[in-house]
């Protein structure tokens, strides 16, 4: 391919502005020298003014007359024959069935279904701890405890807050 | 030997002699003062205080002690009307007391009725491993606290690398707690009791409210065990450590029923101080260890060290081979938590104490065969 080719190639993207900006100088520079690649580029340029002025205003009510359309009723149901409807949902159900043990395969889960028991563990040290939450009886009402989180703009809501301040529970 | 020497040797023994009669002295003085608190009927007000790096809280609850057996406590302030909050989801669950079952990763509600701790009833239950672990110091005479005359003692651990420690102001008349002061590596509890009543006709109306809410409160009963019988629920025998850390003693047993194998949780405690071993059989993968999987990344020495991004602070995951099985370790405020898998059981390890004795204890289960 010469270099003739090579830009007549890009003079349309030239037109567009769609060229690099090192691919735009290299063409300018072989348009300043090159009159048969100046005449194309002129008439690229004529029919892209041609075309552009072949545009037309939509009808305004081009789009009640489809939804019209869309929204008329089909008279006549066209019923696929006995065996077509048999046959067609088996590799359907098939390849549905396919997907969910792929999915069971890909993303296994636990025997228990993915249930961490952390925070139970948590709870059950803390309901014998010393120093939870401080000295003598306490039993927590979870409607009323209150608390002022310095880091954090919301207020707790429950007692979680306890344990989440002494354990970082969640 | 000369006479001065000996003289010298005399006095010094005379001088231990005292100092350990006056230790013994403080303890039997501070067990008999809590004793006799124990043996009061009163009802108070208590404010409790908690601190930690980035947080603060605090509520008002109203406390309530009628020999022999009823001790209360419920929440006061700060108060929320049910009308105010939003009944959705997990919430309005949890307030019926129901479990919300669905698929994936469950959070299990928090029933904050269950934890009711009787500090003064442990105190008195542990006496012996208290004064065997604790050293309880009299610190300060008479210092008025809730305009009342109170004597301050100071519980420190005897083990050196131990940092626990406990301040206790106690009611020099009658025996009751009436400020404690919990100061632990990242956190530090504060409570003390204001508007103390002695009067029975209060104490009785305020038994009869405990009782009516108490009615309508479905408690969730502990099953403690013997360790054979937890050992008949799980279907094979306990596995205990070999050796743990001095001082500290299987307090309970207690069986949780948690999907989908029931858990045993053994207790140890040196007095004060808890360490929790829960263990189970059956397979263990989470969501979260999933995610740690995919998060896996090594330190400087080759240990797997998964960044906790959800809190970006300092709850880092690490996981770690100890005697060749893989540890994963988590750092709750205050607490440490061991997570292995050996044969099939799944064991966690919860306690306060340095990393180093957490580390050591779980060498031992892993090495008891």
């Amino acid at each position: 391919m010469n270099n003739h080719q090579i830009i007549q190639r890009q003079l349309s993207a030239y037109l567009d502005d769609e060229l690099e900006l090192s691919e735009t100088i290299q063409v300018e520079k072989h348009l300043d020298n090159c009159d048969q690649c100046r005449q194309i580029l002129t008439d690229l340029q004529t029919q892209k003014n041609l075309i552009s002025n072949l545009r037309h205003d939509v009808p305004v009510d081009i789009w009640s007359q489809i939804q019209g359309q869309i929204g008329e009723p089909i008279d006549e149901k066209i019923s696929p024959p006995l065996w077509q409807r048999l046959w067609l949902p088996i590799p359907t159900a098939g390849l549905a069935a396919l997907l969910v043990i792929g999915i069971i395969f890909l993303f296994p889960t636990s025997e228990d279904p993915v249930f961490d028991p952390i925070n139970n563990y948590l709870l059950a040290h803390a309901k014998y701890t010393m120093d939870y939450p401080a000295l003598d009886g306490i039993s927590l009402d979870e409607t009323a405890v209150s608390s002022t989180a310095t880091s954090e703009a919301e207020p707790f809501e429950d007692a979680d807050a306890l344990l989440s301040a002494y354990y970082d529970y969640e | 030997m000369s006479k001065i020497k000996l003289n010298l040797i005399i006095i010094s023994c005379l001088l231990i002699q005292a100092t350990y009669s006056m230790a013994v002295t403080d303890e039997s003085q501070f067990f008999d003062l809590v004793s006799r608190g124990n043996q009061m009927d009163w009802i108070g007000k208590r404010l409790t205080v908690g601190w930690t790096k980035d947080r603060c809280i605090a509520f008002e609850s109203m406390v309530i002690n009628k020999v022999p057996d009823i001790r209360y406590s419920r929440l006061v302030l700060p108060y929320r009307k049910e009308a105010n909050r939003p009944q959705t989801g997990k919430r309005s669950h949890r307030r019926r007391g129901e479990r919300k079952e669905q698929p994936g990763r469950q959070k299990e509600p928090f029933d904050p009725r269950s934890i009711k701790i009787v500090t003064a009833d442990i105190l008195l239950q542990h006496q012996k491993l208290i004064r065997d672990n604790y050293q309880l110091q009299l610190v300060e005479e008479n210092e008025t606290i809730c305009w009342r005359d109170s004597k301050l003692w100071s519980i420190k651990p005897r083990n050196p690398n131990r940092n626990r420690l406990f301040k206790v102001w106690i009611d020099s008349e009658t025996g009751i707690l009436l400020r404690v002061e919990i100061k632990g590596q990242r956190n530090q509890w504060l409570s003390f009791l204001t508007q103390i009543q002695f009067d029975p006709q209060s104490i009785l109306e305020e038994i009869t409210q405990f009782k009516a809410l108490e009615a309508g409160d479905k408690k969730q009963e502990s099953r403690f065990v013997s360790r054979s019988e937890a050992e008949k629920a799980l279907k094979r025998e306990l596995i205990l450590p070999e050796r743990f850390p001095s001082g500290f003693k299987i307090s309970q047993i207690e069986l949780m029923d948690l999907s989908p194998t029931p858990v045993a949780h053994i207790r140890y405690t040196d007095g004060l101080e808890t360490i929790s071993v829960f263990q189970n059989q059956g397979r263990r993968l989470s969501r979260r260890d999933r995610r740690d999987r995919d998060l896996d990344s090594h330190d400087k020495d080759g240990n797997t060290v998964v960044p906790d991004k959800k809190r970006g602070r300092r709850n880092n995951i690490r996981k770690e081979k100890i005697s060749d099985v893989q540890v994963t370790i988590m750092d709750r405020t205050d607490v440490h938590i061991y997570r292995w898998t050996r044969d099939s059981v799944n064991f966690t390890l919860i306690g306060s104490l340095p990393e180093s004795e957490m580390a050591q204890i779980v060498e031992s289960f892993i090495n008891n065969p």
